[in-house]
């Protein structure tokens, strides 16, 4: 570790699907660290008193939630082409985790501003004309507003400006609808945010909320490479 | 179709306990294997996932591919409340299928204040908790490990018990089940073909005749049982089955990490300690053996840590050469050595190099008592000298931190000796400050573990009354008082706890439907603070009749006959009298090693066991 430049930066993007939703965010760095030490590729560890495996995740999913748009940086020290690096992924991760592309990193996952997400619900208790009515009315307004959870406290927020919402579809007793929503380090606004308005709202949270992230851009609409 | 609907894992605390799906988890078609077993361990999944045992076997009864074995663990309150809420069964990780679709039911005993947890188990499986109540072949609920030691206080529960070492006895276990499921055998004609297995116990083919004041009068063998019943153990730890994979959580567990087991038994026989007597002979697994088994295991896990396990690693004749290899490759590849369980006397200077380049936290040793008289009664061949010499090594390795675990409580002791716990720390302290070359900077920490000392079957302190919780209350007080730095933490686990546990350890038959009466009465995960409910169990002694200090705080004469004594656990109960009146005269016992003191277990293994 003389030279300055002796790594490869990597980009990988993966899936994250079935039970393994259920993994939490930490759970799955440690998992990734893991995964990476079997495929015997040679990594980059950090020089620092405990040495470890270099990872490093753009945007961090909430436990329970799908995503078929998840990535995760790490390093290389010596070159290897970008399907033999996802083929040797793929051999050594866990069941409901699938790498689908390597690349050089092209933006800096500072950029996030979107993402994407497929939702679905059921509200078996509620009536579906009622519900829609609720739902439309809910989001149609100026304002949307809701208390968000930070690290320095709750505080009020109109999530209104950072919110895109497509229209609720209902069928075979489910509804679904696909999402815009604001993301990144700057302002997170988190699917499960969008139904507690919606309970602020209507007094009324609806069941088996099932997520899929399915996009991440950058403030231009690019998507995250 | 799989007996839980995903959607309730999205209800519960770390649903990642319950979604299986871990890396090197094993899943078969059900529909292709003739029996299905379910590894239960009543505990929650931290817990049970760190236990080496259930790797073995897990991985050995995979093996066959006639058999499927799937892992099951004790949910948490908030998953149980929604089983039970919703009318779900208890299920297996990897198929999510109900419990009470498998052939063969197993639990791990690893420690008595888990019995509770096995009932509540089979509870939320829909099994019958009483094995009479259990009529057919299928759901056959057997156990083993530590405890299976002195398993009556369960036996009401349990249709077979396999004491000692499982990786033989186990499979011939589950291919008896084979041919009885084949051939459409009863339940009954099963257990008794069962019974004539080596180192089978079947509690329902053997009567315990009581005297009027509760001590055990006789065993009846019937049927196709004999007694007594020797105990199974592996003669050459290099040819025995070891897995070269661990499923590998996803959850952060208690022990995360690859295990490499070294060797069985201890050479040492201090007199408390049960893991000493019912591990006997001492067998080593060899140099070439472990570097090979060490290499498979951190390549099939990618885990970042490797510890070297056994009841006293630094006993271990090959460690520095075993180290030497570690460490040649293990920096390489990023992996960590761990090295628990060092004895305070023969942690050479060499040895503290070797695991300092990888290992950086505190230091623990176990002197467990506190005084020189006390240690030779429990023969502990430990002295103040060798503690001092190796804490000194420990600080001038760069160490400020240093771990004691003691026990009060123990035969004969006097309050000179638990005062002397506090006075050992002290002089620990003193000596850090003593020390010209001391780390800079920092001050020191000694932390004393204390513990409430158990009798535990087996061993040669079988006989001893445990003192009562009055007692040890007191013996905490006078610790407390004799404390007078602030260099020194002293915590100590509850007497209620260890009152409890000496209970059930040396418990007989009667103590069954006390423990279905606090079951009942809703204890559950007895080994966590929070769920203890000292108070219902003391309610349910009462209920039931039972007397606990009968069991706890009675000295036992050298000629009763314990619940136990249908086992042959191979050390010889002429050696255990012999060790406990050598004790009341603070007599010490060289260890296995220096002399043997013909406690009888080599006839297991068919010779000596040192050359």
């Amino acid at each position: 570790m003389n030279d300055m430049i002796d790594f490869i930066d990597i980009r990988l993007f993966y899936t994250k699907t079935g039970s393994a939703k259920y993994i939490s965010h930490l759970d799955v760095m440690r998992a990734f660290q893991r995964a990476l030490k079997r495929s015997k590729i040679d990594f980059w560890y950090t020089e620092g008193y405990h040495p470890h495996l270099y990872l490093t995740f753009a945007l961090p999913l909430s436990l329970g939630y799908e995503s078929v748009a998840e990535s995760v940086d790490f390093r290389l020290i010596a070159p290897m082409p970008y399907e033999e690096i996802v083929r040797r992924i793929n051999a050594v991760l866990p069941v409901g985790f699938k790498a689908i592309a390597a690349c050089k990193p092209k933006m800096d996952a500072k950029k996030i501003r979107w993402a994407d997400y497929e939702i679905s619900f059921s509200a078996e208790e509620k009536d579906t004309e009622q519900l829609l009515a609720d739902w439309y009315r809910c989001f149609d307004r100026e304002e949307v507003p809701v208390i968000k959870k930070t690290k320095s406290g709750e505080k009020e927020i109109n999530i209104r400006p950072h919110i895109k919402l497509s229209k609720l579809e209902f069928k075979d007793g489910r509804y679904s609808l696909r999402a815009r929503l604001a993301s990144g380090v700057e302002l997170n606004i988190n699917p499960d945010l969008v139904f507690e308005a919606f309970k602020v709202f209507s007094g009324f949270r609806p069941e088996d909320i099932k997520v899929r992230r399915t996009a991440v851009y950058n403030e231009k609409m690019e998507k995250f490479r | 179709m799989a007996a839980i609907p995903e959607n309730i894992l999205s209800l519960v605390q770390k649903p990642a306990r319950y979604c299986g799906g871990e890396l090197n988890s094993v899943v078969k078609n059900k529909n292709d294997v003739s029996v299905r077993f379910a590894f239960c361990f009543p505990d929650l999944y931290e817990v049970g996932m760190s236990h080496l045992g259930m790797k073995i076997l897990y991985s050995l009864l995979n093996n066959d591919p006639e058999v499927w074995c799937e892992r099951v663990f004790a949910p948490d309150t908030d998953m149980e409340k929604i089983l039970r809420e919703r009318n779900l069964p208890l299920f297996a990780l990897e198929s999510r299928d109900s419990v009470g679709d498998f052939d063969m039911i197993g639990f791990t005993l690893q420690y008595e204040l888990s019995y509770t947890g096995i009932l509540n188990m089979l509870d939320l499986a829909g099994i019958p908790v009483r094995a009479e109540d259990r009529h057919e072949l299928k759901n056959l609920v057997v156990a083993g490990g530590p405890c299976s030691c002195n398993p009556e206080p369960i036996a009401d529960f349990i249709d077979l018990f396999m004491p000692g070492e499982g990786e033989e006895v186990l499979p011939e276990v589950v291919n008896l089940y084979k041919t009885a499921k084949k051939e459409g055998w009863s339940k009954k004609q099963y257990l008794c073909e069962a019974a004539k297995i080596p180192g089978v116990y079947v509690p329902s083919l053997i009567d315990v005749i009581y005297n009027d004041d509760g001590t055990v009068k006789e065993f009846i063998a019937k049927e196709t049982a004999s007694l007594p019943i020797t105990k199974r153990i592996i003669k050459d730890l290099d040819s025995v089955f070891y897995p070269d994979k661990f499923v590998v959580p996803f959850i952060d567990i208690v022990h995360d990490r690859s295990q490499l087991e070294l060797m069985r038994g201890c050479i040492r026989g201090c007199r408390f300690c049960q893991a000493g007597f019912i591990y006997r002979p001492v067998r080593e697994k060899h140099f070439d053996t472990l570097c090979k088994d060490a290499h498979n295991l951190c390549d099939s896990t990618g885990y970042e840590e490797l510890s070297l396990t056994s009841l006293s690693t630094s006993d271990y004749s090959e460690l520095e050469p075993l180290l030497d290899d570690l460490l040649e490759w293990t920096p390489k590849e990023h992996v960590n050595l761990a090295v628990p369980s060092l004895r305070v006397d023969n942690f050479s200077e060499s040895l503290l190099k070797k695991i300092s380049k990888v290992r950086k936290s505190g230091l623990t040793f176990a002197p467990e008592a506190g005084t020189q008289r006390m240690r030779d009664v429990i023969n502990k061949n430990v002295t103040e000298e060798e503690i001092m010499a190796t804490c000194r090594t420990a600080f001038e390795g760069g160490y400020t931190a240093v771990k004691l675990y003691f026990m009060i409580g123990l035969p004969t002791e006097t309050d000179d000796d638990v005062r002397g716990i506090v006075e050992t720390a002290q002089r620990v302290v003193n000596l850090f400050y003593s020390l010209p070359n001391k780390p800079k900077g920092k001050g020191v920490q000694v932390t004393c573990s204390v513990a409430s000392f158990v009798p535990k079957p087996f061993t040669p302190f079988q006989f001893e009354p445990q003192n009562s919780r009055e007692e040890l209350h007191r013996k905490q007080e006078v610790m407390r008082s004799a404390l007078h730095s602030r260099k020194i933490n002293l915590d100590w686990h509850d007497a209620e706890t260890s009152y409890l546990e000496a209970v059930l350890a040396r418990g007989d038959r009667k103590i069954g439907k006390v423990i279905e009466t606090a079951w009942r009465k809703g204890c559950n995960l007895d080994s966590w603070d929070e769920h203890f409910k000292f108070d219902v169990w003391m309610e349910s002694f009462a209920e039931c009749g039972v007397e606990p200090e009968f069991y706890a705080n009675r000295t036992r004469s050298y000629d009763e006959i314990m619940p136990w004594d249908i086992f042959d656990y191979a050390v010889s109960k002429k050696f255990i009298i012999n060790e406990n009146k050598k004790a009341h005269e603070s007599v010490t016992t060289p260890n296995c090693r220096l002399k043997c003191s013909g406690c009888g277990a080599n006839c297991l293994k068919g010779g000596a066991c040192f050359e």
